[in-house]
């Protein structure tokens, strides 16, 4: 099993958590879970996601 | 746009070979060869039986027809179509008919003839569930098949067709009279009574050999109207065809004589290739079927695949392509409007060789120039994939790269040049030296570097592209309306489409007009083929004269296979965002053109030539000395950093001014790892946009703090782009570790939990 990340955000000194989060693109809005800041809202998105899921509806949507 | 849809009316896309053509029965040869070449015989008799009825039959029979239209028949020998079909029959197992179950069809059909046209006739009208009754004199069918052929051959081949079918037979009547028919109720008569047999009044009629006869319809066709065996075969099944058009629509429609095709033989593909013989008893073998069956070029219209990248890249036939552009430009809010050509308008390199290549003129370039007009329009342009370029040419038409002066001590000049702006960016050393020998023979030679406006262009952005173009005018006007001497192709197309009262000429016409020598000629043996950039593509002017200055230069030239017909390196129409892979394989698929050493006279070519290690120069480095094929490219940030060396220098140097106002410098002390900068110009992210990133994130604090990496991870939206910069602090040094991006907006992060947070991104 993969060690879960801790994550500070810097402002708040708290840990980030899973919250929702609403993307838009190409006039299309819709919501995925990352890692946010409880306190101020700031977002966290990995590499991994960017490289992954990301590109893929990104690609997706400019194809559509 | 709809000028451009039109154009398509005329598309010989399926336009069939010239063999399907003369084929009495239109076999579709493309498919049938395909299957054979596979060795698919079973799939290749069912594709040969739908066209011809009686496979067996028509194997033995056919005189190939098709071998006089072949395009090997003066080369070589025509495909031996005829022995690949006879070998198919041969092989093939699976040769009983499918047994469809479908319901009775209304209408009753009689058939005067059990020749081989009105048996094919029937055979048709029976598969569909029509009821036929066939009439036959004598007493036994077949009719002139039993002069032709030995009897077992066609008897088995009738019979196993007519396997599953119901049908009505009725030998030894003799139908004399018309209306020896009339009260048993026929809807349509097929008239196939044979060589001389009676015509029942069908023929030389007005609309073909059929007339109605009260509620009849009657047709003939066959040897009865002069037909040899194979085209009284296929009246049979035309005529069936005719009938049910009669039945289902009351009116006669008599199967009308074909266009001859507009197919188009590719002569690339068509080399010498012998005919194969036959070693299994005049049948071939499975491995000589195959090898015969690729002697076949498949001749159709596709000169648009072969020449045109995008059309290769995208395995799309022009009709396609047409209608997913159409639907995608048509304006429309609904959430289900589809939008399925967008990244395939944004890969079009602007190469112009679609149209060169096309018979019909279909002009596809300007048709997806005009769509990306559209999409601009509409806001369906995806931001990210133009928006670096048009950074990238506000930058070279800003005051800290652009360059719009008179000769030192002149008002006005009857010369200017104009390098363009990737030139400087490659290396300032492009610019400098080419400007100092102009200014050597006509000192009043003045300069205007900006960008020619194109990325605009390319982007769609018809607002921004004509305020550029009317502020090139303006300078223009500003130099004294000056002959600019132009060093890239791109910008005299540019041009030439939007700034025709601006009189312009090739760098390289102008060294060899204005005696350009050479100092010091080395001859090397190593042997080069100029690339001529496709914006320069028959302009023999041009492509001459950089010929002869690389040759004055001590090289050997050799042509490139086709001369200048080839596509864009991959440049241009900017698609390397839009549609990376696309990018890459063309500049591979150009890079391979030769073995040779290229010499380009566009710096773009040069650079992606360059980017996949395609030995190259610049033909500016063999006049001047600048570089060599070692030299490494400078990177997207390096580039800008040229630009505004370039205007230093040749400020300070030629006209002995300092350069007032520079980019302002990142405030922070920012380290970027050798790796993370490659990966930064992949991405096309500039230092500015990293450094904008981090100085965001250490005045607003909004950072992540990783603490097992002891990493900080930081974001910033940079135009249509969402650039994430990963950094680590050591003292008051931050060093990037890691960037990426993407094109998808966050939204509301600037209220959270109903209050408004600092989120001025």
């Amino acid at each position: 099993m993969e060690k879960k990340q801790k994550l500070i955000c810097d402002r708040c000194k708290v840990e980030m958590v899973d919250k929702e989060v609403q993307f838009s693109y190409l006039g299309k809005s819709f919501r995925h879970k990352v890692k946010r800041c409880p306190e101020c809202g700031q977002v966290y998105i990995s590499e991994e996601l960017v490289k992954g899921r990301m590109s893929q509806v990104e690609k997706m949507l400019e194809d559509k | 746009m709809e000028k451009y849809f039109k154009q398509f009316e005329s598309c010989r896309q399926s336009e069939k070979p010239f063999c399907t053509d003369a084929c009495p029965f239109h076999l579709d040869v493309l498919d049938f060869q395909e299957k054979i070449s596979r060795k698919s015989y079973n799939a290749a008799y069912r594709t040969y039986r739908n066209a011809v009825a009686f496979p067996d039959i028509v194997a033995e029979l056919c005189p190939e027809y098709c071998a006089a239209k072949c395009p090997r028949k003066d080369l070589d020998q025509s495909v031996q179509l005829n022995l690949l079909e006879r070998t198919c029959v041969n092989k093939a197992v699976k040769k009983d008919p499918t047994d469809y179950n479908l319901p009775a069809k209304k209408g009753k059909i009689g058939i005067i003839g059990a020749g081989i046209s009105g048996l094919a006739c029937a055979l048709r009208l029976c598969s569909k569930k029509f009821n036929v009754t066939i009439f036959e004199k004598t007493d036994k069918l077949g009719g002139q098949l039993w002069n032709l052929m030995p009897q077992e051959i066609f008897l088995k081949d009738i019979e196993r067709q007519f396997k599953h079918e119901n049908y009505t037979l009725q030998l030894n009547t003799s139908v004399d009279d018309i209306e020896q028919l009339k009260d048993q109720g026929f809807d349509a008569l097929y008239v196939a009574t044979g060589k001389n047999g009676f015509d029942f009044g069908t023929l030389n009629r007005e609309k073909g050999q059929c007339y109605i006869n009260g509620d009849t319809g009657v047709f003939a066709g066959g040897s009865l109207t002069g037909k040899d065996p194979m085209f009284a075969l296929a009246d049979g099944l035309s005529m069936a065809w005719a009938i049910e058009v009669w039945l289902s629509t009351g009116k006669l429609e008599y199967p009308g004589k074909r266009q001859p095709s507009k197919a188009v033989s590719n002569q690339d593909k068509l080399w010498r290739l012998e005919a194969v013989i036959p070693t299994d008893n005049g049948l071939f073998t499975d491995e000589e079927a195959v090898e015969e069956a690729a002697r076949c070029i498949r001749c159709q219209c596709d000169a648009c695949k072969t020449y045109c990248d995008l059309c290769d890249f995208f395995n799309k036939w022009p009709l396609q392509m047409r209608d997913e552009i159409m639907t995608t430009v048509m304006s429309s809010e609904s959430m289900i409007h589809k939008t399925p050509a967008i990244r395939l308008i944004n890969t079009c390199t602007q190469c112009g060789l679609f149209e060169e290549a096309c018979p019909e003129d279909i002009e596809l370039s300007d048709m997806i120039k005009e769509a990306r007009k559209r999409l601009h329009k509409l806001n369906k342009m995806p931001g990210a994939y133009h928006q670096f370029w048009l950074r990238d040419m506000a930058f070279a038409n800003s005051k800290f790269a652009a360059v719009k002066k008179t000769a030192p001590g002149e008002k006005q000049c009857n010369y200017a040049f104009f390098p363009g702006c990737h030139l400087g960016a490659a290396d300032p050393e492009y610019v400098i030296e080419p400007y100092k020998w102009l200014l050597s023979k006509k000192p009043q030679t003045g300069l205007l570097l900006r960008c020619c406006s194109v990325p605009a262009d390319w982007a769609g952005n018809e607002a921004l592209h004509g305020e550029e173009i009317q502020s090139l005018r303006e300078d223009w006007q500003a130099l004294g309306e000056p002959v600019l001497i132009m060093a890239c192709p791109t910008c005299i197309r540019n041009f030439a489409e939007y700034l025709p009262e601006i009189q312009t000429v090739s760098l390289y016409e102008v060294l060899e007009q204005w005696k350009f020598e050479q100092k010091s000629v080395k001859k090397t043996k190593k042997i080069y083929s100029v690339f001529d950039p496709c914006s320069a593509r028959h302009i023999d002017p041009i492509q001459q004269a950089v010929r002869r200055l690389a040759e004055q230069s001590g090289v050997t030239l050799e042509e490139l296979p086709k001369g200048d017909q080839h596509g864009c390196c991959g440049y241009g129409g900017h698609v390397s965002i839009a549609n990376p892979k696309f990018a890459e394989h063309v500049a591979k698929k150009r890079s391979a053109l030769s073995d040779n050493l290229y010499i380009a006279y566009c710096i773009n070519c040069r650079d992606v030539f360059k980017g996949e290690n395609k030995p190259v120069v610049h033909v500016l480095d063999l006049l001047f000395n600048i570089n060599t094929q070692e030299s490494v490219l400078p990177d997207v940030t390096q580039r800008r950093e040229n630009r505004v060396r370039l205007k230093e220098t040749l400020l300070s140097e030629i006209w002995g001014e300092k350069m007032e106002s520079k980019p302002e410098k990142c405030k922070l002390n920012i380290v970027i790892r050798p790796e993370i900068k490659e990966k930064m110009n992949t991405l096309k992210l500039l230092k500015e946009d990293v450094c904008n990133v981090v100085e965001y994130s250490q005045k607003s604090n909004r950072r992540t703090f990783d603490p097992q990496k002891k990493t900080y991870l930081c974001y910033r939206e940079i135009g249509h782009i969402t650039c994430w910069v990963e950094y680590c602090q050591a003292g008051d040094a931050f060093e990037v570790v890691n960037v990426y991006s993407h094109r998808m907006k966050i939204e509301l992060e600037a209220v959270w939990n109903g209050k408004k947070t600092e989120a001025d991104l």
